[in-house]
């Protein structure tokens, strides 16, 4: 088995000038990006949170050009912004310099989210353990990213905190194993597990509040070429003070809430159809209110058990 | 179910299996319509066809900024350079001479008093209060000088400055701002010429 | 009224509900389990009428019940209509 070539094989100097230059190449599950910025915070981060990831080449087939890059006017002086660049378009409006890096991430969703139409994707958390999976479909906001970040460092493969996908083929969940984007309070709750925990900068004042990237474990980005069928779904929602409450949600239901967190069910037609019947048919489907971080990880252990 | 035998066609009785799930579903039809059971749960509320929902991906990926662009605005340091007349003692009002509200005080007093000097440009007839509280000066020239014997960068930031002072114009820049452009410039962290071709790409 | 099935209906039966997915117009609608046998009675190509629909579920029932029962159904097709799952034809004389 070839041996496989991580980021973390470079030095700073080196990523820095990669990213400035001809773009740094890195494998993100079955995807390919190539990273080009020359801002200091973007090479900072990127060797921090991707380290693990497999460094390729401009050899290897690219699937998203993606760019970070100050604007030309004089807004790169003064309350400098950035732009994100998919090839030469730029699909959002401009963010400030300082929030370069989750730039970055929201941009390599979109890439993903608007072209990988060769699976259905959920807008979920996925995990694995003992050999089951459990995708965790939630608006923003209902404390996914938390859950995710919080089964991730008590043992869990960590397939994705944003977006399942979904094989169309054979109904198989594929990882990406990226950075987990934590918000707001969740930063402290996960600071304060007693484990090892790597962040990207903090950034304040993006439009959901603080953020801040915690890095994948080194087994997830390992583990990121392992498919898996799908085991449970599971909807949950953080409510404070709230005695765990699990409840066996109605296959009809959940099938209608998959599609409602799916970001591109109506762009696949029939075969989106097929494909979210299959899921439901193949996994079983559960509520969950929860407050308390040992009852909700006792559960979800007791689940895969 | 209807079968054709000997060129005559013949009804053959349902089968047992057949009654039975007839019976089953008039038996729901009669049970779901006595308790008036909803027709329809629930209809999917994404758009049809061709779209990819990104909601949940963008946290809300909107500029905090005022401006997505540099906006055009302001006045030219050709037209500065006829008009800007220098800093004044006094507080000037639009149009107006100065007011010399230091006849209240004792002269003593009034010379002691910290004198705020407002620069006073002319735009047509009339006089333009300035808020910009300094000495028309920068890196120890004037701004008279500047306009006239400066390069790109010096006319074009004076030029900024002067637009940025005066309300009425609209300017994209405050003051603070233009003084940002131009530390940054003499840190070397922006290109003079560069920043001076934009400047004057901006200004009328 | 005469009425027929939109064409191409992909269906999913869940015990008491059932999920539509029209690729006509790309919407997915959760429905009572009643509807499926509504649209499973109903053809694609010859229209129906909706009195003939409604007799071959009432048969066999009490009057008070027929009554009950013509309701229901009436609801159930307006319903399938307005989510265009089903269309009414002119019936030339």
């Amino acid at each position: 088995m070839p041996i496989k070539t991580t980021l973390n094989s470079l030095c700073t100097n080196e990523i820095y000038q990669q990213l400035k230059n001809d773009g740094l190449v890195i494998a993100v599950g079955p995807f390919v990006f190539c990273i080009k910025s020359s801002l200091p915070s973007i090479a900072s981060n990127v060797e921090k949170i991707y380290g693990d990831f497999q460094l390729l080449s401009h050899d290897d087939l690219i699937d998203f050009y993606v760019s970070i890059k100050k604007p030309k006017g004089l807004r790169r002086f003064i309350k400098p912004q950035i732009n994100f660049y998919c090839d030469d378009y730029s699909p959002f409006l401009p963010l400030p310099a300082s929030q370069a890096f989750p730039l970055l991430e929201w941009g390599m969703n979109w890439c993903i989210a608007q072209h990988a139409h060769h699976y259905l994707l959920l807008h979920s958390a996925v995990l694995e353990k003992n050999g089951k999976s459990v995708i965790l479909p939630a608006q923003s906001g209902s404390g996914k990213s938390t859950l995710c970040a919080l089964l991730a460092l008590n043992g869990w493969r960590l397939l994705s905190d944003e977006m399942a996908l979904i094989d169309l083929q054979n109904c198989q969940l594929h990882a990406l194993a990226r950075p987990i984007s934590l918000k707001n309070e969740s930063i402290d709750v996960i600071h304060k597990q007693a484990c090892e925990t790597i962040f990207g900068e903090v950034v304040d004042d993006t439009n959901k509040g603080t953020i801040s990237h915690l890095k994948p474990s080194t087994f997830s980005v390992q583990q990121v070429e392992k498919t898996t069928a799908p085991f449970a779904i599971i909807f949950p929602k953080y409510q404070a003070e709230q005695v765990i409450c699990i409840e066996s949600t109605d296959k009809a239901a959940a099938f209608m809430n998959i599609i409602e967190n799916s970001f591109n069910y109506s762009i696949l037609g029939e075969a989106g159809f097929q494909a979210v019947a299959e899921l439901i048919d193949n996994t079983q489907c559960h509520t969950l209110t929860y407050s308390n971080t040992a009852e909700v990880l006792a559960f979800f252990e007791e689940l895969v058990s | 179910m209807l079968e054709q035998k000997n060129d005559s066609l013949v009804q053959k009785e349902p089968s047992q299996g057949v009654k039975a799930s007839t019976n089953k579903t008039r038996r729901s039809f009669l049970k779901k319509a006595a308790i008036g059971a909803p027709v329809v749960i629930a209809s999917s509320t994404k758009p049809a066809w061709g779209v990819a929902c990104m909601s949940g991906i963008m946290s809300g990926n909107v500029s905090n900024h005022e401006h997505t662009c540099d906006l055009q605005g302001g006045l030219s340091h050709d037209h500065w350079k006829n008009h800007f007349i220098g800093s004044k003692d006094n507080h000037w009002t639009s149009g107006q001479q100065p007011s010399n509200w230091w006849t209240k005080e004792s002269e003593i007093l009034a010379n002691l008093r910290p004198k705020f000097k407002h620069f006073y440009v002319k735009t047509g007839q009339n006089y333009e209060f300035s808020n910009f509280k300094n000495n028309s000066k920068l890196g120890g020239k004037r701004f008279g000088w500047l306009l006239q014997n400066g390069d790109i960068f010096d006319r074009e930031i004076v030029g900024a400055f002067i637009n940025a002072s005066i309300p009425s114009l609209g300017y994209p820049y405050s003051i603070a701002d233009v003084q940002e452009i131009y530390d940054l410039v003499m840190l070397g962290d922006a290109e003079r010429n560069e920043v001076g071709e934009m400047l004057e790409g901006i200004h009328a | 009224m005469h009425i027929t099935k939109v064409n191409n209906l992909r269906i999913k039966n869940f015990n008491d509900q059932v999920i539509v997915f029209d690729p006509n117009t790309g919407q997915t609608h959760c429905l009572d389990s009643n509807v499926n046998e509504i649209l499973n009675y109903l053809p694609t190509d010859k229209p129906c009428q909706s009195s003939q629909l409604k007799q071959f579920f009432m048969q066999d029932c009490l009057n008070d019940e027929k009554a009950m029962l013509n309701d229901y159904i009436q609801d159930m097709i307006d319903s399938l209509l307005k989510l265009k799952l089903i269309h009414t034809h002119c019936k030339n004389a």
